[in-house]
């Protein structure tokens, strides 16, 4: 016998997410999820950030982590609020354990909270954590390809980093191919190209993102 | 690897409705999965074996459902099917696309005793 079920899979991590949205948004939060793949530079991008924009921002950061503290040690010394979460293993971070993290900040103080996703570009994008938008980030030592290859994400974005232009020159990296990839699957995303090392392009994307926390807080 | 956690949430659903309807045995699990998840069928069918085990529906088959990415152009209005990931409109060159259709995740039905 057929029993109609009609029930939408994953749907506690949307309603989750609702939540997570509603609540930062009565508090004016900004939340930036930040998805890139192991090692394109996400902690950098973050030092960068806390360097240049804690003065003028309350920050705080919820850092995802298969497992180890290393990436949240590295930003300690910046003496913002973090809260690490332990996936143990896990590809994604969900709402759920993102609405358990933010209990540990004092929201009312707070202007934007930075989300250090897990390495992995397919997985995250497709788990709603109550953001603001998606920070995609992608270094050119990787390939030009990644757009095309991972449509959801880069659709999906509110913004794309595209980290390490200082080392094009080491590399088969096809500037053309990828900015043609990029406006493929979302032709109107702001788009950084910059060097979290040489600091190479930083100051565009950090104006912007401070426009963005001033026009949600 | 996000198919792992869709199967787990697969499985607190299908047990909760057989549970409901006193189902004793699910042989078969129908899901409908939108291919703009990226979900890889061989992974989600992987993942669903291993959870099946010592579950209402440890002798189950599962028969996945895969949708085509249907997107709608805002500019000319006209509804395309996506076609090797070329996010533009055939007809008038847009970038500008709703995705209609190809996000779905639910499962339809179970069958079972």
């Amino acid at each position: 016998m057929e029993f109609k079920v009609m029930k939408r899979v994953l749907d506690r991590n949307r309603d989750m997410a609702a939540v997570v949205r509603k609540n930062l948004e009565s508090r004016n939060v900004v939340m930036i999820n930040m998805i890139s793949s192991p090692g394109a530079g996400k902690t950098s991008l973050l030092e960068r950030i806390c360097e240049n924009l804690a003065g003028q921002f309350s920050m705080a950061v919820i850092e995802g982590d298969v497992a180890t503290d290393r990436d949240a040690q590295r930003l300690k010394k910046y003496g913002i609020p973090i809260v690490l979460i332990n996936t143990d293993g896990g590809c994604h971070l969900d709402s759920n354990s993102i609405n358990s993290a933010i209990r540990e900040f004092d929201l009312d103080a707070l202007d934007v909270i930075f989300v250090e996703n897990v390495g992995n570009l397919v997985c995250p994008s497709h788990f709603d954590l109550g953001e603001t938008f998606k920070l995609a980030m992608v270094s050119t030592t990787e390939g030009d390809d990644k757009p095309v290859k991972y449509p959801a994400l880069f659709r999906e974005a509110g913004a794309v980093v595209l980290n390490k232009t200082d080392l094009i020159p080491y590399t088969s990296f096809d500037h053309a191919s990828f900015v043609g990839g990029l406006r493929q699957v979302n032709s109107g995303v702001p788009l950084f190209e910059l060097s979290c090392r040489s600091g190479e392009g930083l100051d565009p994307f950090l104006e912007w993102a401070g426009q963005m926390i001033r026009s949600h807080s | 690897m996000h198919e792992i956690a869709m199967v787990e949430d697969v499985f607190r659903i299908i047990t909760g409705v057989a549970a409901e309807n006193h189902i004793s045995r699910i042989d078969r699990v129908n899901v409908v999965i939108g291919e703009y998840l990226q979900v890889k069928p061989s992974l989600f069918e992987f993942a669903f074996e291993a959870a099946r085990e010592g579950t209402v529906a440890s002798q189950a088959v599962l028969n996945i459902t895969m949708l085509p990415v249907e997107l709608k152009c805002q500019e000319c209005g006209k509804l395309f099917l996506l076609k090797e990931l070329e996010y533009s409109c055939p007809f008038c060159g847009s970038g500008q696309l709703d995705i209609v259709n190809g996000k779905e995740l639910y499962i339809k039905s179970i069958e079972g005793e």
